[in-house]
């Protein structure tokens, strides 16, 4: 029987995002993956999604398919995002970049965002604050960090003890942004500060000795997402989502990763011929 | 080496909940750890939602991975949401959630707010309503609230699950989708925890505090009363179906699931005003822990 191949992501990853039909691109890295290594697939990822997201939908489609030969491919996501009951089109993305977003329902999300930002910021900034409620700031980054970095340990662990391949990769760096849900602004400077902070977690140790990580073998270096890495094969420069070839190395990335760490080792000996 | 009891759970389990300390009650998980004489980490805490409550035994278990631990959950209602772990958020319609203990509390908190308006949504923080007050100096924060015009955090949250919910589904079998879809979002958390904890070789024994399915119809009313159906008879029914799916998709043991712990304590006096465990209630609690638990 085929193996089935299930993927989880984000915007990265979901063939319907409207970026992809407006510049033509009807395939993306999943499918190409799916038909190179001759596997069926379900493709979960959802525009906007959080790693809490991709780890609860993945899940409950290897549960519903525990028969079947899986694999699985994370392409994850960023710590700072949340979607509410995996609600369809409730995700929260705290991002800077984020267009414009639609209405009625876009100014309104904006709007809740600011509001939930001006509550991160009193859990660390306010004084009048009760002190049980109180943070620091490297306390309130982590936090934030915890929630995604449990559940890539948490999905990894679950597949590994069920004898599942799973392989991760992160379309976006999962650190990067959090300094945003206090201050939205670009600062590097304080990024930096959060990824230091963040290396005393229990979950980004134990992510730390995977060896199932496609691309950088260090899931937190900088510069390793595929959006730091594939910036010559955005759509457009403002439209910053992979055109074709960016999918294609997305794709091909996977697939070595995959024939290293889970297909068969040749046994035979390589033969020359020189006349 | 002594077992270590790690339990999770909301304030029908935390021992530092506001009712339990100020009338000096000990909650059940110290009377389990007490008669089994075993180390406790109780990391329950007031309003936590499931999943948050999923999230902080994990983090438990994972950081005392070298000990052996046993696990025990009395879990909460479906309603509940705690972003990014750092507060939580109740949603709820139903006006017969707050008893009259609850609204004099409430009133305290805040003067002169129109409680009739205001309860659809209760946004509370660990130990007591302190955070309410806190987040109350917000500029942003209205006298009442309103879900014509939403001005303020919580109100706004609940007003756009509810436009979320309007685009998407339009018809009374698009109720029972979201129904589910809610429901599924909790069974799913106690669900990958039971499998995450079975995989390591650790028992656990998991209970409902508070009905599963009960509170979601409540969930959102509002929208229900836009599409002009009788709302009263439509819960019920909604109810009904609901419980139909819990019983057909629990798939792990999780007594109480229907009416909650609570509930069958309350029936007997054994819970306070606050309709928290008396001490009682707790031992009780205890008790049935330690049947299930077959030591």
């Amino acid at each position: 029987m085929r193996k089935l191949l299930i993927v989880g992501g984000c915007s990265w990853s979901n063939p319907n995002e409207e970026c992809y039909h407006v510049a033509g691109i009807d395939k993306i890295w999943p499918e190409m993956v799916a038909e190179f290594l001759d596997m069926d697939l379900i493709n979960v990822s959802e525009g906007g999604a959080g790693n809490d997201y991709i780890y609860g939908q993945t899940l409950d489609a290897i549960e519903e398919n525990k028969n079947r030969d899986i694999v699985v491919m994370a392409l994850w996501s960023q710590a700072i995002r949340m979607v509410p009951f995996d609600l369809p089109i409730g995700q929260f993305t705290f991002g800077v970049h984020t267009p414009m977003l639609v209405p009625p329902i876009g100014p309104l999300k904006e709007d809740i965002q600011e509001r939930f930002r001006d509550l991160f910021w009193l859990h660390v900034y306010d004084q009048d604050a009760p002190m049980h409620l109180q943070l620091t700031k490297e306390e309130f980054w982590t936090k934030i960090a915890n929630v995604s970095l449990r559940n890539i340990y948490m999905l990894d662990h679950y597949c590994k003890t069920r004898d599942i391949p799973i392989l991760h990769h992160r379309a976006l760096h999962t650190l990067a942004g959090i300094e945003w849900l206090l201050k939205k602004q670009i600062n590097f400077q304080l990024r930096k500060q959060v990824f230091d902070a963040c290396q005393n977690n229990q979950y980004y140790q134990k992510i730390q000795k995977f060896k199932n990580i496609v691309g950088h073998p260090n899931f937190f270096e900088p510069g390793s997402s595929c959006f730091d890495l594939y910036e010559k094969y955005y759509i457009t420069p403002q439209e910053k989502h992979p055109n074709t070839q960016g999918h294609m190395l997305i794709a091909n990335s996977f697939v070595n990763k995959y024939i290293e760490l889970y297909e068969e080792r040749s046994t035979s000996e390589p033969s020359f011929v020189y006349e | 080496m002594r077992k270590l009891l790690i339990v999770g759970g909301d304030s029908n389990t935390d021992s530092t909940y506001t009712e339990n300390v100020k009338n000096n009650i000990f909650s059940w998980p110290h009377s389990v750890a007490d008669k089994m004489d075993w180390d406790l980490l109780n990391v329950a805490q007031m309003g936590r939602s499931n999943e948050s409550i999923e999230n902080r035994v994990y983090d438990a278990v994972v950081e005392n991975q070298d000990r052996d631990i046993v696990v025990m959950v009395l879990w909460s209602q479906s309603i509940r949401q705690s972003p990014f772990d750092l507060f939580n958020i109740i949603f709820t319609n139903d006006k017969r959630q707050f008893n009259e203990f609850q609204t004099s509390k409430f009133l305290t908190n805040f003067p002169g707010m129109d409680i009739e308006k205001w309860e659809d949504i209760l946004f509370i923080e660990n130990n007591n309503l302190s955070y309410n007050k806190w987040i109350e100096t917000r500029e942003y924060l209205p006298k009442s609230a309103d879900y014509n015009q939403p001005y303020d955090l919580q109100t706004k949250h609940t007003y756009i699950l509810e436009q979320i919910l309007k685009f998407k589904f339009e018809d009374t079998d698009d109720v029972y989708h979201l129904d589910e879809k809610i429901l599924h979002f909790n069974l799913r958390s106690m669900r990958r925890l039971k499998l995450f904890l079975d995989s390591l070789g650790i028992r656990s024994i998991f209970k409902s505090g508070l009905s599963v399915t009960r509170s979601i119809p409540g969930m959102f009313s509002p929208w229900i009363q836009d599409h002009d159906l009788k709302q009263k008879t439509l819960n019920i029914k909604r109810l009904n179906r609901l419980n139909s799916v819990c019983k057909e998709k629990l798939d792990f043991e999780l007594s109480d699931w229907e009416e909650g712990l609570i509930w069958a304590l309350s029936k007997h006096g054994h819970v306070m005003e606050c309709n928290h465990p008396t001490q009682t209630g707790h031992e009780i609690i205890a008790k049935e822990f330690i049947k299930c638990a077959n030591y």
